[in-house]
């Protein structure tokens, strides 16, 4: 069977034009039906004006007739020119009177009584023509007596036409009453049946088409959460409508997502792979770069202790130096690990108070550099919602740094301090050393990145680079502002800048 | 206070020929057994084959986490698991700083964990804390007063 033909196959919009249209055409053919019918009714012979105007015609006929046979009998008597006048005029006025009657009798037995009326109208029309108008000198003759009994004659007889013509007339009128009545009813109970019938089937129609879609986007809706949950998607209630569009749709997007799904884990396991690579790569390098500069340090140490007084300056400024060397490579190692480590580690954000932190940093360089002699100022309460390690390692840097080169500073001062602008608070560590130029502050924060020689400042050139990495894992964002020989300060935030209060 | 022994498990010769410089700096008397691998320690602790168990156990046993054959977690696994040596003093002296071989340890019964220090001075004085602790102030009488 072709798809047009079975409700299954059928669009929704074509479905519910048909829920729609199955009530409203038949309707519509009714009332066509019904208006056809009224239109192409034969005019009423019988309405009810129809027999007032029949009655007044009636009326009026014979009172011009009653009113001609007066004034002819008065003019006939009396030859009283006023009376002949008064004739004149009822005979006039008869002509019109009967035209409406014409007009307004139409069935055609009644039509035979005004036949018969008529004919007894110009027969008494004639009598009345008969005495009236000629002046009689010497009284009315025998013939013109005869004529006015043949007049009252003709009148009783119009009466009685009269009266028959109206009575069948009234008699129509109330049959067509009754039989208006009866098509009334007739066509109300036919319109309530069909509207019973169609709205009913409208129902139906819509209760069928609701039904289907109902189910049909249940099984829908049920088959997008199993293709969120994983699982396989059921097949829908049969039908080709524009569900079955979304579901194919939906079937082809879980697809997609599978495969994509499929690839990123491929990818994450690749991740997982290299991660665990850098992992080992990391352990390694701790565990094995470190042995040999132990063994460097420790038997540098031996040569002294084994045979110390073989040893000129020189040979121990050398071992000295080869001692700082393995030292520094260590502290390079320990950091390059430090680096690599921050990108893995979870920052685990708990209240971290950064003044005493800071405080206790700076009470440890000062031991390590008794000579110096530092300025430094904390702003007191200075806090801040970050991990606390990461935070430790950030603090130790920056001031490590501030330490290092106001080393050639007289009156060294650092400031430790933060300025909230509303949407993260910024804090500083301010120093007035030596400074850098601006034009390189962008290399400052890469690894092995150096702005000063070792001549001048030691560094492995890392210190920053773990700052930064430091602050980023934590969402926030660090810059520096400074002049050669006008000190430096170093900005960072420890939080992510939205766009307004969260 | 003397005959305390210390059996120190290391692969790496320069290692624990520095660890013994180091414990003799401050310690002349201590004496020390070095294993090379983690079956060589644990034969000397517990006897093997061809080995039959010590008559007296070291006082302390300084344990490297990687070794050639067993590794130290395996080492201390076993140590922990006999009853000879249940209670014996296990420090770990390695390289690793990873925070999931410092759990492991304690989590397998390690006394203490120390990661071997750069300078030698440092692992001078290291020695000297190790020393002091585990077989002077923390040692357990041998036999009953």
């Amino acid at each position: 069977m072709p798809r047009f033909l079975r409700w299954s196959g059928l669009r929704l919009r074509t479905k519910g034009l048909i829920v729609v249209g199955l009530p409203v055409l038949p309707l519509a053919v009714f009332w066509f039906v019904i208006l056809l019918a009224v239109f192409r009714q034969s005019p009423p012979t019988n309405s009810p004006g129809r027999t007032l105007i029949v009655q007044a015609g009636l009326a009026r006929v014979f009172s011009d007739l009653l009113d001609g046979d007066a004034a002819s009998r008065h003019n006939l008597f009396t030859d009283s020119q006023a009376a002949f006048r008064r004739y004149q005029a009822a005979v006039e006025r008869l002509p019109a009177d009967m035209a409406v009657l014409d007009n307004a009798v139409i069935d055609p037995s009644l039509r035979e009584s005004l036949r018969d009326l008529k004919t007894t109208v110009d027969d008494e029309l004639a009598m009345l023509a008969r005495l009236a108008g000629v002046p009689r000198p010497d009284g009315p003759k025998i013939t013109e007596v005869a004529a006015l009994a043949r007049s009252s004659a003709n009148l009783e007889r119009i009466r009685q036409v009269s009266t028959s013509i109206e009575k069948g007339q009234a008699t129509l009128t109330s049959a067509r009453t009754e039989q208006m009545r009866k098509a009334q009813r007739a066509w109300f109970y036919g319109l309530l049946l069909a509207s019973i019938v169609c709205g009913a089937g409208g129902v139906v129609a819509a209760l069928v088409l609701a039904n289907g879609v109902s189910r049909r986007a249940a099984a829908l809706s049920r088959n997008a959460d199993r293709l969120a949950h994983g699982l396989p998607p059921e097949p829908l209630p049969v039908g080709e409508d524009e569900i079955s569009v979304v579901d194919a749709r939906l079937r082809e997007a879980a697809r997609l997502l599978h495969v994509r799904e499929n690839e990123l884990q491929h990818r994450t396991k690749q991740l997982e792979e290299a991660n665990k690579e850098l992992e080992a790569f990391s352990y390694s390098v701790s565990h094995d770069l470190r042995a040999p500069l132990r063994a460097i340090d420790g038997f540098s140490e031996a040569i002294l202790q084994d045979c110390g007084d073989r040893l000129d300056e020189g040979g121990k400024d050398s071992r000295r130096r080869v001692r700082a060397a393995a030292t520094r490579m260590g502290v390079l190692i320990d950091e390059l690990l430090i680096l690599s480590r921050l990108n893995r580690i979870e920052v685990q954000r708990e209240h971290v108070d950064i003044a005493s932190s800071a405080s206790a940093i700076v009470a440890d360089l000062a031991r390590r550099t008794p000579a110096r002699s530092v300025d430094v100022t904390i702003e007191p309460g200075l806090n801040v919602d970050a991990d606390p390690e990461l935070v430790q390692i950030a603090l130790h840097n920056l001031l490590d740094n501030a330490w290092k080169y106001t080393g050639k500073t007289a009156g060294a001062r650092i400031e430790i301090g933060s300025t909230p602008n509303g949407v993260a608070k910024v804090f500083h560590v301010r120093d007035n050393g030596a400074g850098f130029e601006m034009a390189y502050a962008n290399r400052l924060f890469g690894a092995f990145q150096r702005l000063h020689g070792d001549r001048d400042f030691e560094g492995t050139g890392i210190g920053l680079a773990i700052v930064q990495r430091i602050v980023h894992r934590h969402g926030g964002r660090i810059w520096a502002e400074s002049a050669v020989n006008a000190g430096a300060t170093f900005y960072f935030t420890l939080e992510p800048e939205r766009a307004g209060p969260p | 206070m003397t005959g305390r022994r210390i059996l120190l498990v290391e692969d790496n010769a320069d290692d624990a020929e520095l660890a013994v410089r180091a414990f003799r700096a401050t310690n002349p008397t201590v004496e020390i057994d070095i294993a090379r691998d983690g079956p060589n320690a644990l034969a000397s602790l517990l006897g093997s084959d061809g080995q039959p168990p010590p008559a007296v156990l070291p006082s302390l046993v300084l344990l490297d986490l990687k070794l050639p054959r067993l590794d130290g977690f395996e080492v201390l696994k076993r140590i922990r698991s006999d009853s000879r040596t249940r209670f014996l003093p296990v420090v770990i002296l390695t390289s690793s700083i990873e925070p999931g071989d410092l759990m492991n340890a304690y989590w397998l019964g390690a006394n203490s964990y120390i990661r071997k220090p750069l300078s030698f001075q440092d692992l001078v004085t290291a020695a000297s804390q190790i020393a002091g602790y585990w077989l002077h102030l923390n040692a357990l009488p041998s036999r009953p007063m």
